[in-house]
């Protein structure tokens, strides 16, 4: 039986659902090998602001995994869902978030034991194409510049099935996102991500 | 493995990193430099630079036994220790020490809620409980108090207390510091000392009583480096029956002198009980040439002139906004008061934003914008961090003068801090004012700082720039960042330093062997004297 506030986020996910775009058919049998891959998500966060966050959103859903829609203030999902999960057993998360969000997140799941294993900045540049750039000190898996590239506008659906597909287990790494290329084209851009624990690191805040 | 604190013999520090080991366990020391590297203050004016402040280590004790084996151990090695809570503090030095190579001695395991006492509104905590714990038990456990907590809400309450923070709800609690009610401190011998009631083992009244018997001691471990605080008192405020937000607004820039007056009154007279901050949405507005001109041209500018400007954009000059707490029928009649107060002043307008009957649900809570007003913690802030058409920054560091709560002085700040912008080809930024105190203002400026060392030599001229400035007009900073806690301290100079030489005696008394956060507010330890690393 679902809480009351597991219920309600799950009506933020179908409610998201119902307005994003569908993705496109060739990006998704793209990502059909990756999402018998994919590995246990305590959480997916994704902007509920943005086409692409809710697009993130529903096809993290659609795969069954605790899709949650959240703006700018992650505070409520991290002092009533994240935080008092990872104090009991940290679990790996993914989003399509902005950068301030997940800075927080990013900074707050140090003292659990987790880190970055995917982050990779969304723009979109004056000619309205998305840029796609990795911003973390450490390679991603293989192929995933040419997936978001081929998966053109749905490349929110794309980025999902690589923030849910990629790695268990995190490296220490020092370098938060940098929020000073947030803004840069004069629109917010998104972030894909996922953490997952570190390896052989005891989290500083657990039971 | 990180490089030893300056003076200390390679061999000694590790000698001293295995003996706390010893005491701590394995898994509590880090000292690679992947570990050590998550104590970086992330906000840093000085990242990247030879003398970033950087730590050489970080121990995480659960104990008070374990904080005392430390302390002991470090007195041997003369082992500077730099203890922080949470360690958020972003803006301020977040986690990185106050003098490099320093140990952080990392207190988020101690993170019990050791007591709460709905009788008597009270809690004790240890240093690790954020505000997000704080609130969710309370919560969780339908107990009808509020924390007051700091925005962003990550911090804890007992590192944003001894910094001196400040929040949002009733008079009584938003001065973090003056709502604590003692404290168990671990000095730097390794003795541990309660302070105030908690002096006495019997007592029942170590959270309700603050001064116990003799000098009250309690404030000289506030923003400074006697010792390594390891529980705290704090008073919490009884859930009222409702709340109502209101804000008013006054159409002329003059209008800020009487309505300051009024509403400071209005606080100490405790009719208002909330924080209170005034904001201007014409000089706050997105930067267009003539506003950047009339900002720049100080006091020059004539209230015409802003008139002018103001006219057609169909915004009031000054927004206050501010809560009353209680039962309905009294707050009715505080905001009735207000208003009559204030309706000698032509063209105010008042709205009422928010009405809450409490408890709030879980679907009200979230529903709430202004969420640190109501004993909310949240992360909302980071929202916000680029005003519009500014160049994106890494983070910021606030400038936090004190001023007296009048318009004059808030005005004349404005003009000051706007000609040292111009001064250096800077756009001014947002004015305002925050009473989080009844009868002094703050009023923040925020500072944008990078990851490149160009931009932030400009960051750190800014700053200094604004400091001197401020200073001569007796504008000093109630909390500062690590980096210019020196600097800071220098403009509380009266008879030659001599506030300073008392910090630096009690230190003396205090950690002859200078293991505590050397430099903290520029309080140095007689051997480190003269020095910076």
């Amino acid at each position: 039986m679902p809480s009351r506030r597991e219920f309600v986020q799950s009506g933020m996910a179908l409610a998201a659902l119902a307005a994003c775009t569908l993705p496109a058919e060739g990006a998704l049998r793209a990502l059909e090998g990756r999402r018998a891959e994919r590995r246990r998500l305590f959480k997916v966060l994704f902007d509920r602001h943005t086409a692409e966050g809710r697009s993130f959103g529903a096809e993290a859903f659609g795969l069954g995994l605790p899709a949650c829609a959240v703006d700018s203030d992650v505070g409520s999902v991290w002092m009533h869902e994240i935080e008092p999960q990872w104090r009991r057993a940290p679990e790996a998360i993914a989003g399509l978030t902005r950068g301030a969000p997940l800075f927080c997140l990013e900074l707050l799941a140090r003292d659990y034991g987790m880190g970055l294993v995917h982050r990779v900045r969304h723009v979109r540049d004056a000619d309205g194409n998305v840029r796609h750039t990795s911003t973390l000190n450490r390679s991603l898996s293989p192929g995933w510049e040419a997936t978001l590239a081929a998966a053109g506008r749905s490349w929110a659906v794309a980025a999902a099935g690589l923030a849910i597909s990629c790695e268990a287990s995190a490296l220490r790494d020092g370098d938060l996102v940098d929020l000073s290329l947030q803004s840069e084209s004069g629109e917010t851009a998104l972030y894909s991500w996922s953490m997952a624990p570190v390896a052989g690191i005891r989290p500083l805040v657990g039971n | 493995m990180q490089q030893p604190p300056p003076r200390i013999r390679a061999a000694d520090f590790n000698t001293a990193v295995r003996r706390i080991t010893d005491v701590v366990g394995r898994d509590w020391v880090f000292t690679t430099n992947d570990d050590v590297a998550l104590y970086r203050d992330a906000y840093s004016p000085k990242w990247g630079e030879p003398d970033e402040l950087v730590a050489s280590a970080a121990v995480a004790p659960i104990s008070v036994e374990d904080v005392q084996a430390i302390v002991r151990i470090a007195n041997e090695y003369q082992l500077p220790l730099y203890p922080i809570s949470t360690g958020r503090n972003l803006t301020y030095g977040g986690s990185a020490p106050s003098y490099s190579g320093s140990v952080v001695v990392d207190l988020k395991r101690m993170n019990r809620i050791l007591e709460v006492s709905e009788r008597d509104q009270t809690c004790l905590v240890e240093p690790g409980v954020s505000y997000f714990d704080m609130y969710r038990y309370l919560r969780q456990n339908t107990i009808r108090l509020w924390i007051d907590t700091a925005d962003p809400g990550w911090g804890g309450l007992v590192g944003n207390a001894l910094d001196r923070g400040g929040g949002y709800t009733a008079t009584d609690f938003r001065d973090h510091f003056d709502a604590h009610c003692g404290m168990e401190v671990v000095l730097p011998s390794g003795e541990v000392v309660r302070t105030g009631m908690g002096a006495n083992p019997k007592s029942k009244t170590w959270q309700t009583f603050k001064y116990g018997m003799g000098p009250w001691v309690d404030g000289i471990f506030s923003q400074s480096n006697y010792g390594i605080v390891t529980k705290m008192g704090f008073w919490l405020m009884e859930e009222p029956e409702a709340a109502l937000q209101v804000s008013v607004n006054v159409p002329r820039r003059g209008d800020i002198v009487p309505l300051l007056d009024t509403l400071t009154s209005l606080m100490n007279g405790h009719v208002i009980h909330s924080q209170m901050q005034v904001m201007s949405p014409i000089m706050n507005g997105s930067p267009d040439p003539e506003l950047v001109r009339l900002r720049l041209a100080g006091e020059s500018a004539s209230d015409e002139q802003w008139a002018r400007h103001a006219s057609g954009r169909k915004q009031p000059f000054w927004v206050a906004t501010f809560a009353y707490y209680g039962a309905p029928k009294v707050i009715a009649a505080q905001w009735e008061h207000t208003r009559d107060r204030l309706a000698a002043m032509s063209g105010a307008q008042f709205s009422e934003t928010a009405r809450y009957t409490f408890p709030l649900s879980d679907e009200q809570v979230e529903s709430v914008p202004d969420k640190a007003r109501f004993g909310i913690p949240s992360l909302n802030l980071f929202g916000s961090r680029n005003a519009p058409g500014a160049r994106p920054s890494e983070g910021h560091l606030d400038f936090s003068p004190i001023l007296a709560p009048r318009g004059e002085e808030l005005l004349a700040m404005g003009d000051v801090t706007a000609r040292v912008y111009g001064d250096l080809g800077m756009t001014p930024p947002f004015l305002g004012g925050w009473m989080y105190h009844p009868r002094a203002m703050i009023s923040f400026q925020p500072v944008p700082t990078f990851k490149n060392a160009g931009d932030n030599r400009r960051t750190r001229e800014l700053f200094e720039r604004l400091m001197a400035a401020c200073a001569e007009r007796g504008w000093t900073e109630y909390r500062i960042h690590s980096y210019f806690q020196a600097a800071a301290m220098e403009t509380y100079g009266f008879g030659n330093g001599a506030l300073h030489r008392l910090h630096e005696t009690l230190k003396d008394a205090i950690d002859p062997n200078g293991i505590l956060s050397p430099g903290r507010y520029d309080i140095w330890p007689r051997h480190l004297r003269g020095t910076r690393a």
